[in-house]
């Protein structure tokens, strides 16, 4: 790992913003997480997550987008950056290779 | 989605959100809170949603959506400016130390006192509708002299109450005037208790006072003739509990019935009292209601008035009143010509929130308080805080040539005046309140003190309320803004230039104003010290003047009456202990309150005179060891049963060379006989009360055979104190039932003097403080002064000078300092002095030695801190100082 340690927190809002791409603006991205998590972000949380990202170079962002629901105000929509996607990929092959030997151990926890 | 643009996010919260995002984010974090919030309408309700989005709004505020403007950097700023004075006060712990001590100092005095202030003027303001409540009092017009009761006729209370529609509610209330204790018996547990605050008030007193009640009911608690209302912990002492709704005790003999358990009497009130009983359980009470006295003022009568009725108003009602429904009664007491006589009765009312600090009669519930107390206390409050504060201001300037090059950089840097200025008001802020902080901690441990010295009950808690820290916090803003400016007005006009090359030196216009604030301290310091010096003389006078009789070694023994039927066996007990060399039976000894009368003289020349008078046996005279002037003392040889002895007071009262002889009628019995007496001797003035009286009229009365007298005066012959009491302990218990109170006049002479020993304490404890605080302004200065000065006095020591030629160089710029706030201060403290000691009738007179010593106490005070100083500048190799040029 040859980049800036990644809290779970950050990771969460990384594959949301990964999954609901090309429309990942912050309001969409509390939804994804109370969906899939059942916990309720505020804004503020991941405002500051996602402006901490963009500020690492994981995240790109542009304005965009709007409808009348935001009182016609446009979006902020994030995607991630080539540096982003790599991260999360070696997360992804990190997490895998320790849940490969978990596995391997699995018999001890069922005993 | 016409219904949801019906619910429109919260105004004030977008309000909010606007004023401090920054532009770049608001749009996109509006856009998504609206989004939200139109979701949340569909789920939940209207005020759920708009909760959730001030909620939101809340949890936005982070660092980075905030807008980078100026006020932001302002918070960021005074951060590093707080940062900074933390550094500057640890770098510098003298400095901090002395800063920090003196305004702690300053600051908790000023709470103190206005926790002080708070409690006098809450005075009986918790009872309900206290502002309605008056007292009804009375000038007492006599022919020829003018007395003002706070009691009045008992015959008010229900005539205001039938006639006037104004009045909501009245009570009459009684404590006994000359009975100074009652004994009350409670058979559960077969103990006596001598009660001094046994009071008495009719059913309405409950209606007009909200005294909260444990048990009974306020409304009809005093109804019964027979009933008492005790305070709770007067219930525990007698039952041990609370619940004791109908118990019976014995008051001077005859059952009451608890009617009621009230609170005790808040400390703030002008009334305390431990029982209340019904005041038609006193014969001569009920007496003077069926003869329709309203001649004797004798009972306290308050009075609630209905809303809105002007007490302003209400009070012209009185002179018609009086007359109306009393005139009968004065007609037939001083005849009908009683207006022409020069009688009159004058009703006015008090409201009794003031009475605690305002009334000042000659007939009071509890002696009052003064407001002047109150304005004295405010001003040397105010007077500890300024000193504080000049010192602040003294050492801050001080510390301006050490702070003069971070100021240079800081402008070479680019920093603006004002947030130089800005700078040191933090810095100023900051440290008055870490002194606040220490402040409250002093105050904690001072308040216990202060009450055992002023016999006040104020509460710490009175501080931690949320309205006294808010106004505690801005009073510190104030404070250190005040304190602050002018040191940040001089430090930041600093010219970088001429300070980074280190030629700096102040200009001389502050000159003027630092010397002035040192001098203002040296005079409070030099009135401080010659008062205390003065107030302790007098102190030490009134402990040890010779007060006409021999105080020492004299046990009183109260309560002798109690011993009944055997009164005559104690007394010749007593009398045959080897220990007691003799035994005087009187009704009081000096320091008691002593009843008065006006006598006729048998001589027409001579006008009547008002005298105090006291009944005792031949034996007390010889055992006071009074002098007699002229004439005899009472004498076995003699029947003196009608014979009297009168003071030294008494015979200049009536104005005539030899009194003996001469006869004195009481007029006082207008229906009975009056018995004339006899002036068979003059005893020599002695001190009956306390200094602060002179020796008024005196008469003795002789006690005859079968004299009991409640007071017995033992002269005691015995080194070995405790074994005598032991001794006349274990008499007393063979003859009585009650407990043994006794005392020693000795110590008992000193308690009437508590009062003077508190302000004497408090004055001393301000002594203290202004030494402290001028000492430490001194040292301030003094340090300012050095430093300015040190190049002069390395090259003084490179050419020879000596540490003692330096230190005296120094000291002498402070001596004509010191010289000024001498001139200044003795007149001052003179004056004050003297209205002090005005008060007392016998007091010392002021010498100039209290201010010869005041001025060298300053002078060496002066002395060592200039020294300190100068010595430290002294022994510094000249070199360091003198290579910068």
């Amino acid at each position: 790992m040859n980049h800036e340690p990644i809290s779970s927190q950050e990771e969460t809002v990384l594959l949301a913003v990964g999954s609901l791409q090309p429309d990942a603006y912050a309001y969409g991205i509390i939804k994804e997480i109370s969906d899939e998590t059942n916990q309720s972000w505020s804004l503020g949380t991941v405002h500051t997550i996602l402006y901490r990202l963009e500020n690492k170079g994981l995240l790109k962002s542009e304005m965009g987008g709007s409808s009348s629901k935001r009182g016609g105000r446009s979006k902020r929509l994030y995607m991630l950056s080539n540096k982003g996607y790599k991260v999360m990929e070696e997360l992804m092959a990190i997490r895998q290779s320790m849940w490969t030997k978990v596995a391997t151990n699995r018999l001890s926890f069922n005993s | 989605m016409n219904e949801i643009r019906e619910y429109r996010p919260p105004r004030l919260a977008q309000r909010l959100l606007s004023f401090f995002c920054s532009d770049e984010w608001i749009d996109e974090v509006l856009g998504d809170l609206d989004e939200q919030f139109a979701d949340n309408l569909e789920t939940k309700t209207k005020s759920t949603a708009k909760l959730l989005y001030w909620w939101q709004v809340l949890r936005l505020m982070r660092p980075h959506i905030f807008k980078k403007g100026k006020r932001n950097s302002r918070v960021m700023m005074t951060r590093n400016h707080i940062k900074i004075s933390y550094r500057n006060l640890r770098k510098n712990k003298i400095y901090a130390f002395i800063n920090i001590l003196g305004l702690s100092v300053g600051i908790a005095s000023v709470m103190l006192i206005a926790i002080y202030v708070n409690y006098e003027t809450s005075y009986d303001k918790f009872f309900d509708d206290s502002d309605r409540i008056h007292r009804i009092a009375l000038q007492r017009v006599y022919p020829g002299r003018v007395k003002l009761f706070g009691t009045s006729s008992i015959m008010l209370a229900p005539t205001l109450k039938e006639n006037y529609p104004q009045v909501e509610e009245v009570t009459r209330h009684h404590r006994l005037f000359f009975n100074n204790e009652l004994s009350v018996t409670v058979e559960d547990n077969n103990q006596a208790f001598a009660e001094t605050r046994f009071h008495f008030a009719d059913s309405a007193f409950f209606k007009v006072f909200s005294h909260q009640f444990i048990q009974g009911n306020p409304q009809t608690a005093l109804d019964d003739v027979n009933a008492v209302v005790l305070t709770e912990s007067t219930a525990i002492k007698y039952f041990g509990t609370s619940d004791v709704l109908n118990k019976t005790i014995n008051a001077n003999g005859s059952p009451l019935q608890v009617s009621g358990v009230i609170k005790d009497v808040p400390d703030n009130s002008h009334i305390h009292f431990d029982l209340l009983g019904s005041i038609f359980s006193l014969p001569f009470l009920n007496n003077a209601i069926t003869n329709g006295s309203w001649i004797n003022p004798w009972v306290y009568t308050y009075v609630k008035l209905r809303e809105n009725i002007d007490s302003d108003e209400f009070e012209k009602e009185f002179p018609n009143l009086s007359e109306t429904y009393g005139g009968a009664n004065y007609v037939q007491a001083q005849g009908v010509d009683w207006k022409e006589q020069g009688h009159s009765f004058n009703y006015f009312l008090q409201p009794i929130e003031s009475i605690h600090l305002e009334s000042k009669l000659d007939v009071e519930v509890e002696p009052n308080s003064d407001i002047a107390y109150v304005y004295i206390i405010t001003i040397i409050a105010i007077i500890i805080l300024s000193i504080s504060s000049i010192n602040f201001v003294n050492l801050s300037i001080a510390r301006s040539t050490e702070r003069a090059k971070e100021v240079g950089i800081r402008k070479v840097m680019g920093s603006q005046r004002s947030a130089l200025i800005s700078q040191f008001l933090t810095e100023s802020i900051f440290i008055c309140f870490l002194s606040a902080i220490i402040s409250i901690g002093l105050v904690f441990l001072i308040i216990p003190k202060f009450n055992e010295i002023l016999g006040t009950s104020l509460n710490f808690s009175t501080v931690i309320q949320p309205v006294a820290l808010v106004g505690l916090l801005i009073f510190i803003v104030l404070i250190g803004i005040m304190s602050g400016f002018y040191p940040a007005m001089v430090i930041s006009k600093l010219q970088p230039s001429k300070v980074l090359k280190g030629s700096y030196k102040s200009s001389g216009k502050g000159v003027w104003l630092r010397n002035g604030l040192i001098v203002l301290q040296f005079v409070i310091s030099i009135f401080m010290i010659a008062g205390s010096i003065i107030v302790s003389q007098q102190m030490d006078y009134m402990v040890n003047k010779n007060l006409g009789f021999n105080k020492s070694d004299l046990m009183v023994i109260r309560g002798a009456a109690s011993t009944g039927a055997n009164y005559n066996a104690f007394y010749n007990e007593l009398n045959q202990l080897s220990e007691v060399e003799s035994v005087g039976k009187t009704f009081g000894v000096p320091g008691d309150f002593l009843g008065s009368g006006v006598f006729e003289v048998n001589n027409p020349e001579i006008e009547d005179v008002r005298v105090n008078t006291l009944t005792v046996d031949r034996e007390y005279i010889s055992t006071m060891q009074f002098k007699m002037a002229m004439g005899r003392s009472f004498d076995p040889d003699f029947n003196d049963s009608l014979s009297i002895l009168v003071n030294e007071a008494t015979v200049q009262a009536m104005g005539v060379e030899d009194p003996i002889g001469l006869k004195f009628f009481g007029n006082n019995n207008a229906n009975g006989p009056n018995p004339e007496f006899t002036i068979v001797g003059v005893i020599e003035d002695y001190h009956f009360y306390s200094l602060h009286s002179e020796i008024s009229p005196l008469v003795m009365f002789y006690g005859g055979n079968n004299f009991n007298a409640n007071v017995l005066a033992l002269r005691i012959n015995s080194t070995n104190l405790s074994e005598t009491i032991n001794k006349i302990e274990a008499k007393w218990t063979d003859f009585s039932q009650q407990p043994i109170r006794y005392s020693f006049l000795e110590s008992s002479l000193e308690e009437q003097y508590e009062a003077d020993r508190a302000s004497t304490s408090i004055f001393d404890i301000f002594t203290y403080i202004a030494i402290i605080m001028s000492c430490t302004g001194l040292f301030g200065l003094a340090t300012y002064v050095v430093n300015q000065r040190s190049k002069e006095m390395s090259i003084r020591k490179v050419l020879g000078a000596s540490l003692p030629n330096i230190i005296t160089v120094f000291s002498k710029e402070f001596l004509i300092l010191i010289a000024l706030a001498f001139l200044l201060g003795t007149p001052a403290a003179y004056f004050a002095l003297d209205t002090w000691l005005s008060d007392f009738a016998y007091h010392v007179n002021i010498g100039a030695l209290a201010f010869i010593m005041a001025g060298a106490i300053t002078l060496g005070l002066v002395f060592i801190t200039v020294s300190y100083q100068g010595i430290k500048i002294a022994l510094v190799n000249p070199t360091k100082i003198l290579r910068n040029d």
